[in-house]
């Protein structure tokens, strides 16, 4: 039984840190891990849910689900990497205040030929990690 | 009959495969996808009407294992909206992307989301829920950010981690109800769960995961720059759609399953977000320099009022009145998705012949799409709650509501968003006026500005002249009088 | 048989429907602008090409709008009801007593109005949105006078109200456009308020087609809201701002039925909405009464001094609802008059509904009908004069008619003073109609074709307006205020007589309030105040001054954000996610400590927390007997 709570309680401070980390961290990468040390705290308590005792065989429920939750973990992790990609790629480093600003156009009607942008050098990045 | 259930969420997701293996003939095969999907979907809601609740499980294996698929009223309603809002949204979206390379991303994401968006309404326990709910928000976001624009995948990312965080937490309040409970299925657990604190704080995080999902005042930052940065069918999905099923996510809990233990206080407290959103909301939207934006922060305002029946629903007890308040919290959230959703069409396409969307240059444009023009003033006047729209017949049993549960503060909330409302809406209209010509015909082009028109014209005729229908899918009896 | 009720569904429907081919209509009278809109859009905005003989033949279908109104105000017996119960929350339509007068009075003045429209502006540009929206405003009005449900009377106000809008800033001259902002502004908080005070008449009488009997359980919040939102569009002063600006600013035929039926509709709200005849409401009636007193003698200064015809005629309107206002307020007082102050006012609503839109109209055709043959503006003049006359109720008109039907309300009235506040009143609007005519007799004529059946139109409303009294008012009304006009009238003729001796003796007069007096007056008002305060009070002022700007400045420091981008902050992570976590905790709290409002009985205690582990196993052993091994 106590096992059981070790787990569990480790599983929520695993959530706690991580969201704490994504809050407070900027960079983009350290807030995907922080997402995924949440995520792997919720998965925590899946499989501290599980036990059912010394005796009887665990409750193969959690389990599945967090095979499924492992899969949707992985497949959100991909689909962060590869935009964080494409932020880098995009043409016009600016910086995160004119995503919004009322000015600026955006045009997104007429879709324009992507432009193969290369990287200025030496220019930081707002989200890319430093350290 | 009950095994039709999966349809709705089978055939777009074969139909996203299908276009991913022919890239070539992907917009054929979207819009073949997407007709059948609208009817799969509309012939689960006829069915529900005429025969009740329907329900599956898939595969043969019983209830806790097995997939779990059921419809009842309140998924039929909203099954319904989504279907015809898509299938509007599809044809409009083969016309906008024609000749350009975004088609073969846009669709099969599209038919992934729409697949996505079907499962949440249709899922029948918690866990499905959250894999519907974190596919929904991985294809939005990857359809957000579809322009490759800095600022769209700034903003989709934004949207993307926070659709993260807000499932987890989800997923941690469905952990603690198995704990507790041990069963996943909805039905099951609403004859099990008790007022405990262990499900309490479950409930508190579900609701407050889906509440960052769903935009809800003071967490609805992510949502301005991400729906007013996509491409204009996509803004009119995320915002007509993607959004609700979430807050449909809520109303379910709250209402339904977590019925036992929700309280006056905590329904109050999600009153009172609720009309910030619509003060804030309504105010930005005034303030917005760009159509879109300002249609955005006008979704952030209609999510509030949405929110405002909940303290409501609280204090009456079940009744005739109570059910008059639920189905018209479910009407004014079918209106917005179809008047938003003719709202982001036309403003999309005002944008592509000016080549921007700021607000105090629109005039020339405006009057020369006639039929545009007048899909936004009459979405427009679904969004203000203008007689005889469906927001019209909802604020109504909303201030009625209010009055007879006295909780009286409701009421200039509702009143001074009305007002505002219909300030940010005018003030595009008044665009619409001045000496520039107007063309021959009413409409310029049929294929995009037909589906934006009827989309509006449903949240403004359909909804209201015919409220009845609405009643009768949740199951209650007549429109109130 | 049973189809001739349906003529009050067909009254508004109509119109409605007809407003689509009309919108379609666009610009298709321009020769050239058949193929390309960008390119014709740059040569017909430089070379306006007037063609009558190309008016689209959509444009006349504005004409055909209001019949089936007519036909159901001439055909249909009083006390015709047909129920929809499936359409938009249950809607009664019927035709009542005073109904029956507002459909009438209202669908002619539309018809004539439409007529003028149809003829008068096919070769404008936006002729199709023009006459769109024209049978919009008139699909409301007609729906709001048949329908007798909250609903019906709500939606047709808003349709009408705001497609009204529309049609004040037609011609996108800065100064319709101002009049427009002021009138949409005043037309939506009428219309909120409005709106507010019947969901709470449906809530306190239980009913969404209250009977006057009902309504005597009303609370003050509603009559208040009531005539506040009402008041609005009756140009009750303070609330009447709009009303001298809009009115001039629209398009003749749109000034007709503003002028003419819509601000008409006021007085129908309230008599179906408030407690008529059935309790007495002292306080309101009397604060009703005082305010069109004050409405009433507080335009025709204002409007004395205007130089713009349509602007004095605004001010006339206004000066008549306040007349009307009393009217109905010495009848809330003493719900003894209602049967005869009711049928007063409807009569009078009419009569002056045709005089004013006829005068309107007569505004138009001074300006631009031709001037051959000679024949024809002479008779213009003549024809104003003679509705200038049975405005002001000289005797043996319509108005005179109208008068004595309202007679014994004012002469019964608990202030004795009141009749003779009325006579002068009557010499005041004769003397307002002199400078109507005055003014009009001025006018420059700038003809444009096109006005022969406008102006048939218009005389056939003259000649109602003639026959009036002596169809449906006694032999003894006919000499109604034979004292007051002549007094007036000579009053007119002398200063007339005096201006024309002396052309410089009234100029600086004119123009000294201009329209929408309040508005402008308030503000060098407002600046004098401002200037004063601001010598009384500088110390204070600076020390605000001094702590506003230290407060802005520790706010821009805190926020640190670009002017129109405020939710800057709010997008910050730790920001977002302290809210997020505060939300989640208040949730929790909330959630704890709350009583639940349906407390589940045994079923939950039974199974709540610490039994819950053998529902699982229960439920485990049910998984372990359903599944197919």
């Amino acid at each position: 039984m106590s096992a059981q709570f070790l787990y569990g309680g480790a599983g929520i401070l695993l959530f706690a840190l991580g969201l704490w980390s994504l809050l407070v961290h900027e960079a983009l990468l350290r807030k995907l891990i922080a997402i995924n040390i949440a995520g792997g705290g919720v998965f925590h308590v899946f499989i501290a849910i599980a036990y059912r005792g010394d005796t009887a065989p665990p409750d193969p429920v959690p389990h599945a689900l967090v095979l499924t939750g492992i899969v949707v973990a992985v497949s959100a992790t991909a689909l962060v990497l590869a935009l964080h990609r494409r932020l880098e790629q995009a043409e016009e480093p600016a910086a995160d205040a004119e995503v919004l600003s009322e000015s600026a156009s955006a045009s997104s009607a007429a879709p324009p030929p992507r432009t193969p942008a290369e990287r200025t050098p030496g220019t930081p990045h707002p989200e890319t990690p430093h350290g | 009959m009950a095994d039709l259930l999966i349809l709705p969420v089978l055939v777009p997701l074969l139909g996203g495969l299908l276009a991913t293996a022919l890239p070539v003939r992907s917009a054929l095969v979207g819009t073949l996808a997407a007709l059948a999907t609208s009817l799969s979907g509309l012939s689960i809601t006829l069915l529900v009407w005429l025969h009740g609740d329907l329900g599956t499980v898939l595969g043969g294996w019983g209830v806790p294992l097995g997939i779990g698929l059921s419809a009842d009223g309140l998924s039929a309603a909203l099954l319904a909206m989504a279907s015809l809002v898509a299938l509007a949204i599809s044809i409009y979206a083969g016309s906008y992307f024609a000749g350009s390379a975004q088609a073969r991303h846009f669709w099969p994401l599209w038919l992934l989301l729409w697949s996505a968006l079907n499962g949440v309404f249709l899922a029948a326990d918690l866990f499905n829920l959250y894999v519907m709910l974190e596919l929904l928000g991985l294809s939005a976001a990857a359809l957000g950010a579809l322009t490759g624009k800095r600022e769209a995948i700034a903003a989709n990312l934004r949207y993307l981690l926070v659709g993260l965080l807000g499932s987890l937490t989800y997923l941690l309040g469905v952990a603690l109800l198995y704990t507790a409970y041990g069963t996943l299925d909805i039905g099951l657990l609403g004859e099990r769960l008790g007022p405990t604190p262990i499900a309490a704080t479950a409930l508190a995080l579900m609701v407050s995961g889906l509440a960052l999902k769903t935009a809800l005042f003071p967490l609805h930052f992510w949502l301005p720059p991400a729906h007013a940065n996509a491409p204009a069918p996509v803004s009119a999905a995320l915002s007509a759609l993607v959004v609700k099923a979430s807050f449909y996510l809520i109303l379910r809990l709250w209402t339904e399953l977590f019925a036992p233990i929700t309280d006056i206080g905590a329904a109050t407290l999600l009153g009172l977000l609720g009309a910030g959103a619509v003060l804030w909301g309504s105010w930005r939207a005034l303030r917005a320099q760009r159509l879109k934006l300002l249609a955005a922060y006008s979704t952030v305002a209609q999510i509030g009022y949405l929110f405002l029946f909940f303290p409501l629903l609280a204090s009456l007890p079940p009744g005739t009145a109570r059910d008059d308040l639920f189905a018209a919290c479910v009407l004014m959230a079918l209106t917005h998705g179809f008047a938003k959703a003719g709202f982001f069409l036309a403003a999309g396409l005002v944008q592509q012949k000016a080549g921007h969307d700021r607000i105090s240059e629109l005039g020339g444009v405006a009057q020369r799409m006639p039929a545009t023009t007048f899909s936004i003033a009459l979405a427009g006047s679904a969004l203000v709650g203008l007689p005889p729209s469906g927001s019209f017949i909802g604020k109504w049993v909303l201030m009625r509501g209010a009055f007879e549960t006295g909780q009286w503060w409701w009421l200039p909330v509702t009143v001074l968003g009305t007002l505002l409302a219909a300030a940010y809406v005018f003030r595009v209209l008044s665009r619409a006026f001045g000496l520039e010509p107007t063309p021959l015909q009413f409409v310029t082009n049929a294929r995009t500005e037909i589906p934006a028109l009827l989309l509006a014209f449903a949240s403004v005729a359909l909804l209201g002249l015919a409220a009845g229908p609405v009643w009768a899918v949740l199951g209650f009896g007549a429109a109130p009088a | 048989m049973t189809l001739i009720p349906w003529l009050l569904v067909a009254a508004w429907v109509w119109p409605l429907l007809l407003a689509w081919p009309v919108a379609g209509q666009g610009g298709s009278w321009r020769a050239s602008s058949a193929t390309d809109g960008s390119v014709t859009a740059a040569v017909s905005s430089t070379v306006p090409i007037t063609v009558p003989s190309k008016a689209h033949w959509r444009g006349f279908l504005t004409i055909l709008g209001p019949l089936p109104a007519l036909l159901a105000a001439l055909l249909l017996p009083v006390g015709t009801r047909l129920e929809l119960p499936w359409l938009f929350l249950g809607t009664a339509l019927e035709l009542d007593p005073v109904g029956q007068v507002y459909l009438l009075f209202t669908a002619l003045l539309w018809l004539i109005a439409s007529v003028y429209s149809a003829f008068s502006l096919r070769t404008a540009e936006h002729a199709g949105r023009f006459g769109a929206l024209f049978l919009l405003a008139m699909a409301g009005n007609l729906w709001l006078i048949v329908g007798q449900d909250l609903f019906s009377f709500y939606a047709g106000f808003a349709m009408m109200g705001l497609a009204s809008y529309g049609l004040v800033i037609h011609d996108a001259t800065p100064s319709a456009l101002r009049a427009g902002k002021v009138y949409l502004v005043m037309a939506l908080l009428g219309e909120v308020s409005l709106f507010a005070a019947l969901v709470i008449i449906a809530q306190q009488t239980g009913s969404t087609e209250p009977s006057p009997d009902d309504l005597t359980q009303l609370t003050a919040l509603p009559i208040a809201l009531v005539l506040f939102g009402l008041g609005v569009k009756a140009g009750l002063v303070p609330l009447h701002l709009w009303l001298p600006l809009a009115h001039p600013a629209a398009p003749v035929p749109a000034s007709a039925v503003l002028s003419g039926t819509m601000i008409k509709v006021a007085l129908l709200g309230w008599l179906r909405f408030l407690p008529v005849g059935t309790q007495a409401l002292p306080e309101w009636g009397g604060l009703l009464a005082a305010g069109g007193l004050l409405t009433l003698f507080y335009a025709l200064p204002v409007g004395l001094v205007q130089a713009d015809p349509k602007a004095i005629l605004a001010y006339s309107s206004v000066s008549k609802m306040g007349l009307l206002m009393l009217v109905l307020g010495l009848v809330l007082m003493e719900p003894a008059l209602a049967p005869v102050g009711v049928a007063g006012i409807a009569l009078y609503a009419a009569s002056h509904a045709l005089a004013k839109g006829g005068l309107f109209l007569g505004v138009g055709l001074r300006k631009q009908a031709a001037l051959q043959p000679a024949l024809v503006q002479p008779l213009v003049l003549g024809g104003l004069l003679f509705l200038a006359l049975a405005l002001v109720g000289a005797p043996f008109t319509s108005g005179a008619v109208a008068k004595y039907a309202v007679k014994p309300v004012i002469e019964a009235a608990d202030w004795p003073w009141v009749a003779a506040a009325v006579a002068v009143s009557t010499v005041g609007t004769t003397l307002l109609m002199g400078r109507f005519l005055w003014v009009s007799a001025g006018t420059r004529t700038h003809s444009a074709p096109g006005y022969l059946w406008p102006g048939i139109a218009w005389a056939l409303l003259i000649a109602l307006v003639a026959l009036f009294p002596f169809v449906l008012g006694k032999a003894t009304s006919w000499a109604t205020n034979s004292v007051a006009v002549p007094l007036g009238v000579v009053l007119a003729t002398l200063v007339a007589l005096a201006a024309w001796r002396n052309p410089d003796w009234l100029k600086p007069l004119i123009g000294l309030i201009p329209p929408g007096d309040l508005i402008v007056l308030s503000r060098p008002v407002g600046a004098l105040v401002k200037a004063f305060g601001g010598w009384l009070w500088r110390p204070i002022g600076q020390l605000a001054a001094r702590i506003a700007g230290f407060a802005i400045d520790r706010y821009e420091r805190v926020c640190n954000e670009p002017p129109g981008d405020v939710e800057r902050g709010l997008r910050a992570w730790s920001v977002a996610g302290a809210l997020w976590i505060g939300i989640l905790a208040l949730l929790v709290v909330a959630l704890l400590s709350g009583e639940p409002l349906l407390d589940n009985g045994e079923a939950s205690s039974d199974q709540g927390g610490i039994q819950a582990d053998s529902g699982r196993q229960a439920e485990a052993i049910a998984n372990e007997e359903s599944s197919p091994d």
